[in-house]
């Protein structure tokens, strides 16, 4: 059985293939068209998928997209009677888009991938993020947390699921509907602090380790938490019901403050009161987030029994809650997705399909993330003698590593580009920037000359396996599942904090990725070598795109980001490209 | 929290199943899917929309139409 899954035309876009249950592969749209969170059609990313198994759209068997989009129309037409006389301006704005473009899908879709009516299926938006993040695990029963904005109605829902010789299940036990969503909250105060919504959040995640959280009474004005894991957010402050433009009101800005201007300066440690009361409120919605968070994996734990969690949904890349959820909630392992965004939906969807409704048996739960294109060496050496870049091939690997370990450990900063492209937003070590965790300098380097972003961003460490319990507080086997996908914020270790300046951020935590040799053997092979260099076994990886692009995908685009920074070397493969003295 | 007892389970399953019969017409499935959701009391507003936007497109794409619908404002 082949399915396709779509996520598309809200933000990040994607798509992912299913063969006989085996994820075959997994992209962002935004990886080939080079728009960051790019939410249209993902035509090119559906080539790939297919392209990858060798199949073309008449070898599906289904089409899945992600979400119900009569459904969301329905609360769309709903939402604004609620509101009337308020959304009135907006409604004609809203009418157009949606008879203009989504109510269409159907035929959007057929055109745009070349399906037939017949072959397509939708699923709802919180069911695919369920599904992505439990057959993505290695369990065979959990609860299932799903946490973001909004779908069709639900905003946070509770499942159970679990799968068996005879069939698979995902079950929906609650749900909370719009407009009281801890994601939609998060995202009007990342709009509230200056960032863009569906892009800044993590930043206002940096931001919350410099602030004390002195707000969060006045946030809990404005959000309440039920017994019973419901929020119910106080309208007063809030008009994205009524507005596409924006979220909050003039009532949220009197009792918080004015909001920053967006690209108005942040300095930490804060040179000024403004940028301390924006951490302040930052670290306030955090602690409220958290808060929420485990509120809800108790939630779901009275409901369900299990003790294995599984979270997806934007609000689930938020590492600093993932944490507390595993360390202080209920259930003794927790999973999260690594694509636990939208652009995860096409992999859930298809997921669901699959093993739910076609009752194929699971396969292997995902260990690795490399689900995306890759380029063979033979042609990066070609690539490169085109343009005429000086370069050296290695034949040897060990080679390659000895001396990408020596640059490194000379303090110098480079990119990592190995085999297939990752799935989700982080980079794990195929499309990486990378840099001595030891060096007290490479976090403001990379920030400025390298990423050219805010210099608060912290960055995080990759670390070998059999190393991470030296330098960080994690707490295995439960931090096994977390790790390696970088979907957690541990610790590090007080006495060990002044060796790793690089990585430690300010509240001496890092959002730490485990290096398994049998998932991640080119990466891991790297910093065995630096490790055999340096006794550390610790590099800064952070991914290789400069600000407001999005994760490289080629060599081409690889090679773009080294031109026009302040890269000392790049690795395309085999291939190392240094950068010559000025 | 809104707790999701079986048949509310059920009436969801039958109100947006995976496949639906296909009608070829989004206007005809958008009226179902309300039906079968509960909120029938929204058809009247979506046929509203629907005649509103059938004329537009029609002023919009046939030029000496404009005067006839003008005149029904």
């Amino acid at each position: 059985m082949n399915v396709l899954g779509i996520s598309a035309f809200f933000h990040d876009a994607a798509a992912a293939l299913l063969v006989d249950g085996e994820v075959v592969a997994c992209a962002q749209e935004e990886r080939f068209s080079r728009i960051k969170h790019d939410a249209a059609l993902p035509v090119e990313a559906a080539r790939f998928c297919l392209g990858q198994a060798g199949l073309t759209m008449a070898d599906v068997d289904h089409v899945v997209f992600y979400e119900k989009p009569l459904r969301k129309f329905e609360r769309l037409l709903v939402t604004h009677l609620r509101e009337f006389p308020k959304g009135l301006l907006q409604f004609p704005r809203a009418m157009a888009t949606w008879l203009g473009q989504r109510l269409w899908i159907e035929s959007d879709l057929c055109k745009g991938l070349g399906c037939t009516r017949e072959q397509l299926l939708f699923c709802e938006h919180h069911l695919s993020h369920a599904a992505s993040a439990f057959f993505s695990s290695p369990f065979e029963r959990a609860a299932v947390v799903t946490v973001d904005g909004v779908g069709e109605w639900a905003t946070t829902s509770i499942y159970r699921a679990e799968s068996s010789a005879s069939g698979s299940s995902v079950e929906l036990l609650e749900e909370l509907h719009f407009p009281h969503s801890i994601g939609l909250l998060y995202s009007a105060l990342t709009a509230y602090l200056g960032f863009e919504v569906n892009e800044g959040e993590y930043k206002v995640m940096g931001l919350s380790a410099y602030g004390q959280p002195r707000f969060l009474e006045a946030l809990e004005r404005v959000c309440s938490i039920g017994d019973d894991a419901s929020l119910t957010l106080d309208a007063r402050y809030f008009c994205y019901p009524r507005s596409a433009t924006k979220s909050f009101t003039p009532e949220l800005e009197a009792l918080l403050g004015p909001a920053r201007v967006p690209g108005a300066p942040l300095s930490f440690p804060a040179r000024d009161d403004e940028s301390q009361r924006f951490a302040d409120v930052a670290a306030s919605l955090q602690v409220l987030t958290e808060r929420y968070m485990l509120a809800l994996a108790r939630r779901a734990h009275a409901l369900t029994g299990e003790s294995a969690l599984c979270l997806a949904g934007g609000v689930a890349l938020n590492c600093v809650a993932n944490r507390r959820v595993q360390v202080e909630g209920p259930f003794e392992r927790v999973f999260v997705q690594p694509a636990a965004g939208d652009a995860g939906g096409a992999l859930g969807s298809a997921q669901w399909v699959t093993h739910v409704l076609g009752r194929t048996p699971r396969r292997a739960p995902l260990r690795h993330a490399f689900l995306g294109a890759a380029w063979a060496p033979a042609d990066i050496a070609r690539f490169l003698d085109d343009c005429g870049v000086e370069h050296d091939v290695f034949t040897d690997r060990a080679l390659l590593d000895d001396e990408v370990a020596r640059l490194l450990a000379e303090q110098q900063v480079g990119g990592w580009f190995q085999g297939r492209f990752e799935w989700g937003p982080r980079a794990l070590g195929a499309r990486s920037i990378i840099a001595d965790a030891r060096d007290p300098n490479a976090q403001d380097r990379v920030n400025r000359k390298i990423k050219f972003r805010e210099s608060f961003r912290p960055f995080a460490p990759a670390v070998l396996a059999d190393e991470a319990g030296r330098w960080f507080e994690l707490d295995a086997p439960a931090d096994d599942l977390l790790a390696p996908f970088m979907c957690s914020v541990v610790p590090v270790r007080p006495e060990v904090r002044g060796e790793l300046p690089a990585v430690t951020h300010v509240d001496g935590t890092a959002r730490v990725q485990v290096i398994h040799a049998q998932d991640n053997p080119r990466f891991h092979s790297l910093v065995e070598a630096f490790r055999r260099r340096t006794g550390v076994g610790v590099v800064l990886n952070t991914s290789m795109n400069l600000k407001d692009e999005p994760l490289c995908a080629s060599p081409a685009e690889a090679y773009a980001v080294f031109a026009r920074s302040d890269l000392d070397f790049l690795v395309l493969e085999n291939c190392l490209i240094r950068r010559r003295p000025a | 929290m809104r707790p999701i007892t079986p048949a509310l389970q059920t009436a969801r399953a039958a109100a947006s199943p995976a496949r639906r019969r296909r009608s070829g017409f989004v206007f005809v499935e958008l009226c179902r899917a309300l039906l079968q959701s509960g909120r029938w009391w929204l058809i009247p507003f979506v046929a509203v929309l629907a005649l509103s936007a059938a004329l537009l497109a029609a002023v919009a794409a046939v030029e000496y139409v404009a005067p006839f619908v003008y005149t029904i404002f």
